[in-house]
């Protein structure tokens, strides 16, 4: 009966630090940009992600990136905006854009918000 | 087994009628391009024209509230067939979007847009209508700004039975009170492919 009762401790144990391993905050190591970028390529190195905003003219961000393809490389990106209270806003201005980067190239894609109601952005980028 | 094997080949003819067609996600579309100038050229245009008036500030009342915007000549001079409605309308509908500017349709160069606006002032003095509910003298908005624009297109042949077909899409903003273009851009957009496609 004691033996019974070890083991379900160790596993009600095992559990329960489990769990607290879940409570733990996100993994530390991810940049400070993560939260605004989806990248899940392999040959762009996303240096900085800036964010600038007026009143008058809304948002305006900028994703810095270097390529470490050994050759061009052609990526799509768009910017998906969004309302303070986190809602998709539908605009031109979050279609796919292409550019492509020489080796080395350090790139710049800056983009401005459709107007002071975007609040809140997300880079999309995919390599093609 | 006769009945089967019956079974696969008629599963087999109506998967062959099947026609093909397919609804295009224009959100996601990554489909080839073509030659000549199709959707996706005249959103990268409108989104980088309305990008560049809005960080520019150009459309930026200093006296607050909104710039009412009159659509002026838009001259297609390429060798296709378009209606240039198809970038001032999404340039229209971000600006109105972007809660900076409202576009009358009272004002046109080619008379108003939307004729309704004279028409139903036409019922001024009717017995038949409600006076109360007829516009008042006085309340039409005169235009403070005015788009105007033109697309080009170059054909070019290169080496290798290539062809490069350049566009370029040319608007002007204009403050009607002083005559001053405000606002100026100029958005290529560069193709080139096989010198048998057509581009017209």
């Amino acid at each position: 009966m004691i033996r019974i009762i070890k083991i379900f401790i160790a596993v009600v144990t095992v559990f329960a630090l489990q769990a607290c391993g879940e409570l733990k905050p996100q993994d530390a190591s991810l940049p400070a940009w993560a939260a605004h970028v989806s990248y899940k390529g392999r040959y762009l190195d996303i240096l900085d992600v800036r964010d600038w905003s007026s009143e008058q003219k809304g948002m305006k961000v900028m994703l810095r990136a270097e390529s470490i393809a050994m050759t061009d490389l052609r990526i799509s990106f768009k910017v998906n905006w969004y309302t303070a209270d986190g809602q998709p806003i539908q605009t031109v201005l979050g279609k796919w854009q292409e550019r492509v980067v020489s080796p080395g190239q350090t790139i710049e894609l800056v983009q401005v918000s459709p107007g002071p109601r975007a609040a809140d952005y997300r880079f999309e980028i995919i390599e093609k | 087994m006769k009945k089967f094997i019956s079974m696969c080949f008629l599963a087999a003819a109506l998967t062959g009628c099947a026609s093909g067609v397919q609804i295009v996600d224009t959100n996601n579309d990554t489909a080839e391009s073509v030659m000549g100038l199709e959707y996706r050229d005249f959103e990268k245009a409108a989104g980088e024209s309305v990008q560049s008036m809005l960080a520019t500030g150009a459309v930026n009342n200093p006296n607050g509230g909104r710039y009412v915007l009159a659509i002026s000549r838009m001259i297609n001079d390429t060798m296709q067939r378009i209606d240039t409605d198809q970038l001032v309308k999404k340039i229209r509908i971000e600006l109105l979007n972007s809660g900076k500017v409202v576009v009358t349709t009272a004002v046109g160069l080619n008379g108003p847009e939307d004729q309704m606006t004279m028409a139903a002032r036409e019922l001024r003095g009717n017995s038949e209508f409600n006076q109360s509910r007829v516009a008042a003298k006085g309340q039409l908005q005169a235009p403070d700004l005015s788009l105007s624009g033109k697309i080009l297109q170059r054909n070019h042949n290169m080496s290798r039975g290539k062809q490069q077909v350049e566009y370029f899409f040319q608007l002007t903003l204009t403050d009607i009170n002083s005559g001053l273009a405000i606002w100026e851009g100029e958005t290529p957009i560069i193709k080139r492919g096989s010198a048998n496609t057509v581009s017209w």
